[in-house]
């Protein structure tokens, strides 16, 4: 095995800084020449609890959307000689969130970096078995994933007496069969144990009580992929990176009729504007921003007057919404909000599991209002339904997150496009269709 | 057991088409695979049906009926599970499953005319599948390639950006690959 | 004693039990909160949210947030509120969300007046659907003769798959699909398996399933007259509600006794009904010449006088048998009418065999202070041997009990980290696939097999050679023994509370001394163990104490045979069903010639009573008030659901001094006589004192309607209602309603339905105000402590030692086995029939090939029987369907040699 032994710099884009375009870009040669593998080779050489203390001390928050601190879901994972085993570390890679797109690039790119962060993770945690929960549909990362694995198992990177530390931990790549809400951990914990991905009441979580029964902690590519950085150049590093309160990078993209849609990797904080008005190069010719949606189709909608809002967990928090993937999509000014709102709903009351009454009935409730408004047969008395229902399907009344995340666009829409539905409503017509030819 | 037709035996494909029932030697040793490192057997239900899908393209009851058997669960416990997955299909589907993203960003970029191209150029409504069994259309929602919308997956190629110009040369590429793997 | 917490819930303080959900105990405490998904026994999932009620953080919040009742453990200080706005409010749009696809066909749908569904509608004062869009609509399925299926009316609570796939553990029964359009029901359309099917009917909120033999001869719930009744088919005495209308029996509910069924019965129970209103049922007395060959109907008066003469006539040479399947009054009014004459005897209808047995367990309660466990008990267990009992099949309700057992083990895992029994899955989860330890071993394979630590069949011989090793080891663990024996062993001595359940139906008295030695090994080395012993039929336990040591039915022709004595008096017993039709026939050729009088008390046309020279027809189990004694030993009593027509009397009318014209009286002085006569009995003077009280109790609701037109095709006027000389129950609306008896201080718990103030369906036993299970209608007869020790004077017949090749065993069947179950038009096609079952290697022995039947000759009987391979068969081990083997075989005969068995193709097959 290559061993680069210089000294690296401390880069300013940890996670994307392997990637250069070339074919071999993804493979173990590439990754390790820039400093892959180093920061496990130093967890090794800690105890669990020190790596889980650095874990801690970085702040570093999930990047699957919710934001929890990482160290302390990580601290609930009971330890000692007589906790149950096996412990099962997982990588929800079942990226389907609407809008979403930037675990697809780790996943394509950066296979390695996962694979790093989820070693370190087990050492952490003391878990014995990874699985990586992949969407059947990214094929090209399960194949490149999958190379991945081989390589590092002939290099003596999985499996028993890891690199000779008597460090044991098998990753098995598992290809989900669909399903959105595959991405809830209680559900994909479900999955994995060949069931109907229906979410799992907490508590018990499954730290205490998981897949198999057995102590499991759940997280997000993104999430492990700012494990390796963490360890190799340290937590200070980590958190010089941020230009908020939270730390580090994060991928950010953005989605729509702007000129330069993509994923860029930029610090935690970085102003909505700057994205999109910099790194997307702003609007497409002939087009208004009219609003958008900071993280994913299950956030509240933005408006211009929000952009100089800093991308971070707190600061979007303030203003209503949720940072979530923190993959922007655009709303254009050339295409009808209802419509925009009723595809989300139309998607989320599609990927219901169908265990609880507000997602499973409510949601096409609200489809079939929507649907009625967007073609012009809508009344007044909808829009009172609609309000009904986002708070019917307010979080706390559901099972899972899957409803709660639904209404948000819907919720935030009829506060900031009311004009827009009270005008379909009056008008017995969508004026987008009409002017703008959607059809 | 007996063998009685010495001269041809049945290939694999040969079983798969004509005896949905029964299961292939390779199927059968694909599911002993899964099952030797499960913590169960029902564990291993997504996992067997999609293998079996592979070689299939479909699962039908008869087939469900013989996985259940194979892995040792009741046919209801693993219908249970196959008619919850989008991804398994209990309908038959044609040679090429189309899946254009039906999600907000796609629409955005008028993924929706990319569909409607698609329709027309074939003659079939989602969920449907062309007479001459190369095409069923299932559109899916968030693909996650948003900045390349209106994207496409089809024989596991994502396609990205497509124009509805585009469409019937992507259909002949797809068809041209089939045959070939054929 | 669990913790005891307060609450307040509105504005009221309340100081609770710790140990259960907030909902639980709200409905306790009499609060009216909707739900769907929560079942006391199946514990809480959080799915419906219809329980949701405002929780506050403290005295200060304002606020308060939503919270799903089922899934919240009541803490110390906690502070809620039902009747909140914003509660009711998310209350009322959760049940609007359930109605967008509702099909709201009450009128037309079974479930109307007895819907859980309309009353938390009403419930939750939702009345105006604004849906207006599309509602989605499924295919239905045929699910067999006793269920039925529609699925547009259901509501997503996953109680059946919960109840049918978790708790019972059947897998034909799943959800499919997923989001709004999720079904309930088979992979394909067919019989439900499950021997607790029945229960989905009530388990449903609403019609998605429902009783389809009610729906035969279907009425309202507000027109039924109900009563408290007590199960008839099989030993345990599970309680029911019989209803019934114009008077027909309708149908079957589960009534709740916390130590026996709980909230669940078994489909044998449930559906075994119809017996009692079949068309071959007798009516009137029937007089059959002896000269002429004639019978004639004659009236009641002109059979009883008859019935005094050849009394009279006899001169005290009469042999009377009685019925497992008659009351406990019965039994002992026939017994007290043989007694006085000393040259009289009175039979039990099983084989002495099996009474010897029956006896002998008896005295080995009375001796060992060990009394039998209720069905409650049996679900603490953490360790369980089933040995010489098919209970899957002779007990089911028991065998239910069994599968919640083996729970106990994940039950005490998840305990440990801190979640509560009542959170189902989170239970499930943490116990996975463990189960608590369980052993079961029986002649033939059982169903249990999937969570047995161990299941094997064995032989007789095989069993006791286990047993032995059992008892040895348990005596001195140094002992040199089989791994298996060494397993059950310590694991029943290591148990903090090991059960051991047997049976007399397929045991001999060997096995039977040694289990009960284990028994007592245990009880002195150990802990006391839990013991069930299972009967045949609902009042085995009755006959054993009734009749002499071992006077059975072998017993009872022997002494026709040596002396045929001048009048014989059969209580409900078919001869066919005691000893299989062929040998049957020898006998009453026989009795024909021999007997002067034989007179039959019987409601069924059986073929016993078709040979009879006076037939007098008794009322059947539902049409008379009796008591009956379950393998617990608790007597219970069953009140009579309808007024017995025609000239049918109970048994006890036909054969007491009809000069006491006061029913009263009779049933009085018939009751004195049986307390003292059997002191093991004494208590059925409690149980019927137990049921007196000031008030009237009414068995209608006061809805119940069209009383004064039911008649009309016959008569203007009104006919009055029946009475009921034996208890305060009313056949009319006119008397105290069951909910508020305890309003009355009446002490009969059990009222006629189940019925609270805005709740009509089942559901209304979890808001019952006082939680006195209907055990007061009951006592228990082995308290315990030793009675005086007598010397084992119980008479057994000896088995035979077998040599021969093959072993036969009886197989029994879960209706087959039910002699009701014959009687029942909508059981025709799941009665299950003659059959031979068998292993392959043994097939193989005796050259079957696929398609074959096999002839079984023994002695002067032959029959032929379709065979079906059983891979979990022992070797060299036949098993046949009972009657079969009542027919070639018996406890001294149950073993062949290969020329005894011809397998060939079936007779007049086309090829």
């Amino acid at each position: 095995m290559n061993d680069p032994t210089p000294t690296i710099t401390p880069p300013s884009k940890p996670m994307t800084r392997f990637v250069d375009g070339q074919q071999d870009s993804h493979r173990l040669e590439q990754y390790q020449r820039h400093g892959g593998y180093l920061g496990f080779k130093h967890a090794l050489t800690l105890t669990a609890d020190e790596v889980l203390q650095q874990v801690k001390d970085s702040g570093l928050r999930g990047r699957g959307g919710a934001g929890f601190p990482t160290g302390l879901k990580w601290s609930f994972m009971p330890q000692g000689d007589d906790t149950p085993t096996p412990k099962y570390l997982i990588v929800n890679a079942d990226e389907m969130e609407p809008g979403a797109f930037k675990d697809r690039y780790l996943l394509e790119q950066t296979p390695h970096q996962i694979i790093e962060g989820l070693l370190i993770g087990a050492k952490a945690v003391n878990a014995d078995i990874g699985y990586i929960f992949i969407r059947g549909d990214y094929y090209l990362a399960i194949e490149r994933l999958d190379e991945a694995l081989q390589q590092c198992r002939e290099h003596h990177l999985i499996g028993s007496n890891i690199l000779g530390s008597g460090f044991n931990f098998e990753i098995h790549l598992h290809t989900s069969a669909g399903r959105y809400i595959c991405g809830e951990e209680t559900a994909l914990i479900n999955s994995l144990e060949g069931k109907r991905a229906v979410p799992r009441a907490k508590p018990p979580f499954p730290q205490v009580s998981g897949l198999w029964g057995k102590p499991t902690i759940v997280n997000n590519v993104e999430t492990y992929c700012n494990l390796p950085h963490i360890l190799l150049f340290g937590v200070q590093w980590y958190q010089s990176l941020g230009r908020c309160k939270d730390f580090g990078t994060k991928l950010f993209g953005v989605s729509g009729r702007v000129k330069n849609p993509g994923l860029w990797e930029l610090p935690m904080g970085t102003p909505i504007g700057e994205i999109i008005n910099e790194h997307a190069q702003g609007m497409c010719d002939g087009y208004q921003l009219k609003g958008f949606l900071p993280g994913g189709g299950s956030t509240d909608f933005l408006l211009p007057e929000h952009l100089d809002t800093p991308m971070d967990y707190d600061a979007i928090g303030k203003i209503r919404s949720r940072m979530g993937t923190g993959t922007i999509t655009i709303l254009d000014d050339k295409y009808c909000p209802i419509r925009l709102v009723l595809n989300l709903l139309k998607f989320f009351a599609q990927e219901s599991c169908g265990w609880c009454t507000p997602c499973r009935d409510g949601l096409p409730w609200a489809v079939s209002l929507l649907e009625k408004i967007e073609r012009g047969d809508g009344q007044a008395a909808d829009i009172e339904q609609l309000i009904d229902i986002t708070k019917f399907a307010a979080p706390g009344n559901t099972f899972c997150a899957l409803a709660p995340g639904a209404v948000e666009p819907l919720q935030s829409a009829l506060r900031f496009f009311l004009e827009d539905f009270e005008q379909h409503i009056e008008k017995k017509c969508c004026r987008y269709r009409q002017e703008h030819r959607h059809d | 057991m007996n063998n009685d037709n010495t001269d041809h035996p049945p290939t694999d494909l040969t079983i798969a088409v004509n005896r949905p029932g029964e299961l292939t030697a390779l199927e059968q040793e694909r599911l002993t695979v899964l099952l030797a490192h499960c913590v169960e057997p029902s564990g291993v239900s997504i996992d067997a049906l999609m293998c079996v899908q592979q070689s299939r393209g479909w699962i039908s009851d008869q087939t469900l009926a013989a996985i259940a058997q194979f892995i040792g669960v009741s046919e209801a416990a693993l219908d249970s599970v196959a008619t919850f997955y989008n991804l398994i299909f209990r309908q038959p589907v044609a040679k090429v499953v189309l899946h254009p993203c039906n999600g907000m960003s796609c629409h955005l970029m008028a993924g929706e005319q990319v569909e409607k191209a698609i329709s027309q150029c074939l003659g079939i409504e989602l969920g449907q599948s062309c007479r001459d069994n190369q095409f069923t259309l299932i559109p899916l929602p968030c693909l996650g390639a948003c900045d390349k919308a209106p994207v496409m997956i089809a024989d596991k190629i994502l396609f990205e950006l497509i124009k509805v110009e585009q469409v019937p040369q992507i259909l002949n590429q797809l068809i041209t690959r089939q045959a070939n793997d054929e | 004693m669990t913790k005891r917490v307060n609450i307040t819930i509105d504005g009221q303080d309340f100081s609770v039990d710790s140990s259960k959900n907030l909902l639980q105990t709200c409905l306790e405490l009499g609060v009216d909160l909707s739900y769907f998904c929560w079942h006391p026994s199946l514990g809480s999932v959080g799915s419906c949210r219809q329980c949701a009620v405002l929780m506050f953080q403290d005295k200060d919040d304002q606020r308060g947030r939503i919270t799903m009742a089922c899934m919240t453990p009541v803490s110390d200080n906690m502070i809620i509120s039902v009747t909140d706005q914003k509660a009711k409010d998310f209350r009322a749009t959760n049940i609007e969300a359930l109605m967008t696809n509702h099909p709201h066909d009450c009128p037309v749908c079974e479930e109307g007046g007895d819907c859980h569904l309309q009353d938390m509608t009403l419930m939750s004062e939702h009345i105006n659907r604004r849906f207006d869009g599309d509602k989605r609509t499924h295919n239905n399925q045929d699910l067999g003769p006793l269920i039925n299926h529609e699925m547009n009316r259901c509501i997503g609570c996953y109680r059946c798959v919960r109840f049918y796939r978790d708790y019972c553990g059947d897998d034909d029964l799943n959800v499919f699909g997923s989001k709004n359009q999720i079904y309930f029901g088979r992979a394909t359309p067919g019989t439900l398996e499950s021997h607790f099917s029945g229960n989905l009917c009530e388990v449903c909120p609403t019609g998605v399933f429902t009783d389809k033999t009610f729906s035969e001869h279907y009425a309202r719930k507000w027109d039924l007259q109900s009563s408290p009744t007590i199960c008839q088919h099989c030993s345990l005495g599970c309680n029911t509600y019989t209803g019934s209308y114009n008077n027909t029996v309708r149908k079957i509910s589960n009534r709740h006794h916390e130590q026996i069924n709980g909230h669940f019965l078994c489909d044998k129970g449930r559906f075994s009904y119809q017996y009692a209103d079949n068309e071959q049922r007798v009516t009137h007395p029937i007089e059959r010449s002896k000269a002429t060959n004639q019978s004639l109907a004659i009236d009641s008066t002109t059979a009883q006088c008859q019935l005094k003469q050849w009394l009279t006539q006899s001169d005290g040479d009469i042999v009377a048998l009685g019925s497992a399947r008659a009351s406990i009054e019965n039994n002992a009014a026939l017994v007290r009418l043989v007694e006085p004459y000393s040259n009289a005897a009175f039979y039990a209808d099983c084989s002495d065999h099996q009474l010897g047995l029956a006896q002998q367990q008896i005295q080995f309660y009375q001796q060992s202070r060990l009394a039998p466990c209720s069905l409650t008990q049996v679900e603490t267990a953490d360790c369980a041997l089933i040995i010489g009992e098919d209970v899957v099949n002779t007990a089911p309700r028991l065998a239910l009990c069994i599968r919640q057992m083996v729970r106990n083990l994940g039950l005490a895992q998840a305990a440990a980290i801190g979640i509560a029994p009542w959170l189902d899955q989170a239970v499930r989860n943490v116990s996975q696939r463990q189960t608590s330890s369980l052993f079961v071993i029986a002649t033939t394979p059982s169903e249990l097999s999937d969570i047995a630590s161990a299941s094997e069949p064995m032989s007789h011989q095989q069993q006791r050679h286990l047993l032995t090793q059992i008892k040895d080891y348990l005596t001195d663990s140094t002992a040199s023994c089989e791994p298996l024996a060494v397993k059950i062993a310590q694991a029943l001595a290591t148990a903090d509370r090991p059960l051991i359940i047997s049976g007399n139906s397929d045991s001999d008295l060997t096995n039977q001394r040694l289990i009960q030695d284990i028994c007592v090994l245990l009880q002195s080395t150990a802990q006391a163990p839990l013991i069930h012993y299972l009967l045949p039929a609902a009042n085995s336990q009755t006959l054993a104490i009734m009749s002499a040591p071992g006077q059975g039915i072998d017993s009872l022709i022997k002494h026709i045979r040596q002396t045929p004595p001048k009048l014989l008096l059969i209580l409900e017993a078919d001869l066919d069903w005691l000893l299989s039709t062929s040998k049957a026939q020898a006998i009453y050729q026989q009795w024909f010639e021999q007997i002067e009088h034989v007179v039959v008390i019987d409601h069924l046309m059986s073929a016993t009573a078709q040979m009879a020279d006076l037939i007098l027809p008794s009322a059947s189990g539902i049409e008379q008030q009796g008591c009956w004694l379950n393998s617990q030993g608790v007597i219970q009593l069953s009140s009579a659901n309808i007024a017995s027509s025609d000239d049918r009397k109970p048994a006890w009318l036909w054969c007491l001094e009809p000069h006491l014209h006061d029913q009263q009286e009779q049933y009085q002085v018939l009751l004195t006589w049986c307390s003292e006569r059997f002191p093991l009995l004494s208590g059925i003077a409690q149980c019927q004192a137990q049921q007196v009280c000031e008030f009237k109790l009414a068995r209608q609701s006061f809805r119940a309607s069209g009383r004064t037109a039911i008649n009309a095709n016959v008569d203007v006027k009104e006919y009055p209602p029946a009475t009921d000389p034996l208890s305060n129950l009313q056949y009319s609306m006119e008397g105290v309603a069951p909910f508020r008896q305890h309003n009355t201080d009446s002490k009969t718990a059990s009222g006629a339905y189940i019925w609270q103030p805005k709740w009509n369906s089942g559901q209304a036993i979890n808001k019952k105000l006082d939680n006195e299970c209907g055990s007061a209608l009951s006592c228990s007869i082995f308290p315990g402590p030793a009675l005086e020790t007598s010397s084992d004077n119980c008479v057994v017949a000896r088995p035979a030692v077998q040599s021969k090749e093959f072993e036969l065993v009886a197989q029994q069947q879960f209706y087959a086995s039910n002699e009701l179950s014959h009687y029942c038009p909508a059981l025709e096609q799941l009665i299950e029939g003659a059959s031979v079952q068998l292993n392959q290697r043994c097939a193989d022995l005796l050259a079957w090939q696929p398609g074959y039947c096999c002839t079984i000759t023994s002695g002067e009987h032959r029959l032929t029987l379709p065979c079906h391979i059983d891979p979990q068969y022992p070797s060299r081990t036949l098993g046949v369907d009972e009657q079969s083997y009542k027919t070639l075989g018996d406890i001294n005969n149950h073993s062949l040699s290969a020329g005894q068995l011809v397998m060939h193709p079936p007779q007049g097959e086309q090829k």
